[in-house]
């Protein structure tokens, strides 16, 4: 039977095919969340005021270019195939160039694998996409180059024998991709992280609480400040804050949202946390401080919480003003076309911009909860959020104050009480003992802290604190 | 003359084929954005391009004493009239006017509809041929791309001054010229290298005013027409984010004084008058000889909680620029304390005989107060002038500035939606008479609606602005 050779370019092109096809597995199973963040966190358009923006930073086009891949991210196995073309489009034309000219380039193709590690070492962070450009730019332009000059004469250049041993293919190309591979996934736990926050963010954005406490163990709360944060308001979601706000390490009423931190992150989180609270204001004041971070001054996922923001106050100007500019980009076809229906409906609709003749504003959480409380005493959300708030910041006073108040509402006529506030209720009540009438603290919470009491008198604060880790007495201990 | 109109329409009719006859006419006039129709415009304005909203196809036909001198056909509803044939347009009908007939195609009008001409007067005097601002994020509070632009008046060339493209924790703001001159400029930079650069006699400096005279910051300016000197206020500038309501943001000062740098010198001068605590004073103007300055002051309060109780008053003082010092005496142009509101922002036109201030309920910021309007003084005889036509009854109406023949007045409104910055343009006759005015033209007028920016701080200029290139290097941090 006849040895079937194959010919250079044909394992040139099996070899890139397998590249392609590993690194796609990589980015799109290991990186999938990330590459959605991607899109979220870039803009495109058509239109003029955005391309002469990027006449004016120092990425330039490459990062024009850039932007206008990542719409595609929005379907994360697009954005898979763009990351992993980009990676082997360099291996590829090196191979080209090898094969051009060189004498018994089956032997050298393990060269062409040279350019990968480098490149796959810059890539994830590369959140432009203008370094990947301009190697897609270069790499094009040098294997052009070499086949233009090679139709004339092929030059076939000789390398020593020691660069075309047998074992050099399929040694080296392995061990540059397994290189590359720990470059991408095992090198940077930056990497991981980025990930794991940006899946959070998908899961907060389609509300998925459930998911979001399956994500995020309790050690990850007590560990990420970003994951607590998460773990927190989807507690909040699920009415479960009064329950485990502690258990997921709650520490203070600045643990709802990220202040004075302008990573895109957190004030995604920001925004989002402010909209499941429907304060639209505030949702509008982080959105336009996240657009701010991406590179045009706007993100795809700042523009669409703007629109839609815009669209729930029925201010038709700025929602058709956003959702225009979204339609002058390439993937937002159909969420478009979802809301036009309504944003015709409100054309003559007068906006719906609530009035306070207090004037509270947005400044540090407690304050800004009060003031949706004050509004909204029935709001079980509101209260138990200003409530928790208050449990964390050690103020059992204004907790005493503020529960009583809202219990007008919430809790009457001996309605059960959440366990933390149990718990509050009963350790206040130590000091002051009035604060128990009206009411009724469940025998069971009775007894389980007689138990802590009789722990902590007999000098086994530990254990005490072992066992009764998850309630308010253990924090309120350890907090002072 | 009416000859030459004709042969001139056939040349600048020619080109224009396949114009349609819409099948109705109507008896009014089409809604355009912007509005166009009334205004005066000066007569090297760039082409007043506009559209009609859910029109699909659009003819527009500009005619000038019946002469119907240019057809534009449009798609989606836009006419974006060509350069050259507008500019000769305006030629033609300087002093006089050019209607303006628009028939559209759509699917309330499938057969085309014809709709009553408008009018555009067209004066004779031009306007400064370029305008500086700032274009920033509205919401403003972080940033990331911040930059200082120019833009043509005549054409739609707008390029970048400077912009912090490698320096994006710094902010630049608050840029000035001498007497629309473009050959000298100031601008902030702030930041960890940052301070107020100056290029000035073609030599580019930066300055930080905390580390000379009384060591305070430098916010507000005002260049000295003479180009020797400029005021500044130094204020201690806060934001305060609403929770409910339309109106997002407050922005207050806890504290604001007036101070005078001497370029010669490089010294900072102080009276004491304008230097307490009890007293807040901000946005320094001159007049155009400069021998008098504005400015607004108000009694100091406790801020924020008894923000609406800050009124500004209006005052001026004069200026010697022989010794440096300022008048005894203070003149209160506009007394908060006896008419309400607050006064910020005034400005003398280059005739020196009108000031133009922003007026609003309270406060210094009136950019973020619906109810901010445009109001002048006759200088002559100390009356307020009626430029109601100027404002928008819903909107903010704000920073202002004078061409520098005084005939044309700039300014900054939100009236387009409620959030964003835009520019307009009024025309002010030689009897004082305000026109309506017109929003900055854009080559493709959606691109008003579109921009993700606001602008800041328009400013006439003569000539266009070419700072070294080397100005980044001034405020980049240090590597």
């Amino acid at each position: 039977m006849k040895n079937k050779v194959i010919k250079p370019g044909q394992l040139l092109a099996i070899a890139s095919l397998l590249l392609f096809c590993g690194m796609w597995a990589i980015w799109f199973f290991c990186y999938r969340y990330f590459l959605i963040w991607l899109e979220g966190f870039s803009f495109f358009s058509t239109l003029p005021d955005f391309s002469s923006l990027y006449r004016n930073i120092p990425e330039g086009f490459p990062a024009y270019a850039g932007a206008f891949l990542h719409q595609f991210y929005k379907f994360p196995a697009l954005g898979a195939a763009i990351q992993s073309f980009f990676a082997v489009w360099p291996v590829l034309c090196a191979g080209i160039v090898i094969i051009r000219l060189f004498k018994e380039p089956s032997r050298l193709l393990w060269m062409a694998f040279l350019p990968l590690p480098v490149f796959i070492y810059v890539q994830f962070w590369d959140i432009l996409l203008h370094r990947a450009v301009i190697w897609f730019v270069v790499s094009g332009v040098i294997m052009l180059i070499v086949l233009i000059v090679t139709m004339f004469r092929k030059p076939e250049w000789s390398l020593p024998g020691l660069f075309r041993m047998k074992w050099l293919n399929p040694a080296f190309m392995l061990a540059s991709v397994a290189v590359s591979v720990f470059f991408l996934v095992g090198l940077d736990p930056r990497n991981r992280e980025q990930e794991e926050l940006a899946h959070l963010e998908y899961l907060g954005e389609n509300r998925e609480w459930g998911e979001i406490l399956k994500e995020v163990s309790v050690k990850d709360a007590w560990e990420n400040e970003m994951k607590r944060r998460y773990a927190i308001l989807a507690l909040s979601e699920t009415g479960q804050l009064t329950e485990y706000a502690f258990v997921y390490g709650l520490k203070g009423s600045d643990g709802f949202i990220f202040y004075d931190n302008i990573n895109p992150l957190c004030l995604n989180y920001n925004a989002l946390f402010y909209q499941c609270l429907d304060m639209p204001n505030a949702v509008i004041h982080q959105a336009y401080q996240q657009g701010v971070q991406s590179v045009p001054g706007m993100g795809f996922s700042a523009l669409r919480r703007l629109a839609d923001t815009y669209l729930s106050l029925k201010d038709y100007t700025l929602a058709k003003k956003y959702i225009e500019i979204l339609s002058h980009s390439t993937c937002h076809g159909r969420w478009v076309k979802e809301r036009l229906p309504r944003l015709e409906a409100i054309r003559q609709a007068e906006p719906v911009y609530a009035h306070d003749e207090y004037k509270a504003t947005i400044s540090n959480f407690t304050h800004t909860i009060s003031s949706m409380v004050d509004r909204n005493p029935e709001n079980r959300k509101y209260a138990d959020l200003l409530l928790c708030s208050l449990l964390a910041d050690e103020e059992g006073d204004k907790f005493d104050k503020l529960f009583r108040y809202v219990a007008q509402w919430q809790y009457p006529n001996g309605t059960a009480l959440p366990r933390l506030y149990e718990e509050a209720l009963i350790l206040i009540a130590m000091v002051d003992p009035s604060v128990m009438e009206g009411f009724t603290v469940s025998d069971e919470t009775q007894q389980r802290f007689a138990d802590y009491v009789s722990l902590m008198n007999a000098g086994k604060a530990t254990l005490a604190l072992r066992k009764y880790a998850d309630t308010y007495w253990a924090y309120s201990y350890k907090a002072n | 003359m009416r000859g030459l109109l004709i042969s001139l329409s056939i040349i600048l009719l020619s080109g224009c084929s396949s114009w349609e006859t819409p099948e109705s006419a109507a008896d009014s006039r089409s809604v355009i954005f912007p509005d166009y129709a009334e205004v005066t415009i000066p007569k090297n304005i760039a082409p007043l391009n506009f559209m009609v909203e859910g029109a699909d196809r659009i003819q527009a036909s500009f005619s000038h004493e019946g002469v119907e001198l240019i057809r534009v056909k449009g798609k989606e509803g836009i006419i974006q009239i060509p350069l050259k044939k507008w500019h000769g347009l305006l030629d033609l009908a300087k002093e006089g006017n050019i209607d303006v007939q628009v028939s559209v195609w759509s699917k309330e009008y499938p057969q085309g509809m014809a709709f009553q001409p408008f009018p555009i007067h067209v004066e004779d005097t031009g306007i400064d041929e370029w305008i500086a601002y700032r274009l920033i994020e509205p919401g403003y509070k972080s940033w990331r791309q911040i930059g200082l632009y120019q833009r043509n008046l005549s054409t739609f060339e707008e390029s970048a001054i400077v912009t912090n493209a490698t320096a994006n924790e710094t902010c630049l703001n608050c840029h000035h010229f001498p007497a629309y001159s473009s050959e000298s400029m100031m601008f902030h930079a702030r930041g960890a290298n940052g301070g107020t650069i100056l290029y000035h006699d073609g030599k580019l400096t930066k300055i930080n005013f905390n580390e000379i005279g009384p060591k305070k910051n430098t916010t507000y300016p005002a260049w000295h027409p003479e180009g020797r000197f400029i005021a500044f206020s130094s204020n201690t500038t806060r934001q305060t984010f609403y929770l409910h309501g339309h109106k997002p943001i407050e922005v207050y000062d806890y504290a604001s004084d007036i101070l005078l740098y001497d370029t010669q010198t490089s010294e900072v001068i102080t009276d004491p008058r304008f230097m307490t605590e009890e007293t807040l004073e901000s946005f320094p103007a001159w007049s155009p000889d400069g021998k008098e300055l504005y400015y607004v002051a108000a009694d100091a309060h406790k801020l924020p909680d008894e923000l609406e109780e800050m009124h500004y008053h209006l005052l001026k003082v004069q200026f010697d620029p022989q010794t440096r010092t300022f008048g005894e005496r203070i003149d209160t142009l506009y007394n908060a304390a006896v008419s309400g509101g607050s006064a910020s922002h005034p400005r003398v036109s280059a005739d020196g005989r009108y000031l133009l201030y922003t007026w609003a309920e309270y406060g210094t910021f009136p950019i973020w107060h619906e109810e901010a309007d445009l109001r002048m003084i006759d200088l002559e005889t100390m009356q307020h002038v009626d430029v109601s036509v100027w404002n928008d009854e819903d909107q903010a109406d704000s920073y202002h500035s004078w061409s520098s023949d005084g005939r044309w007045v700039m300014f900054g409104s939100r009236r387009a939606d409620g959030r964003y910055t835009h520019i307009y343009i009024a025309y002010l006759d030689e009897e004082g008479n305000p026109d309506k005015p017109f929003l900055l033209p854009q080559k493709d007028p959606r691109y008003n609606e579109w921009r993700l920016k606001s602008y800041n701080i328009p400013e006439f200029i003569k000539d266009k602005v070419e700072l070294p290139s080397s100005v980044v290097e001034l405020f980049e941090p240090v590597k």
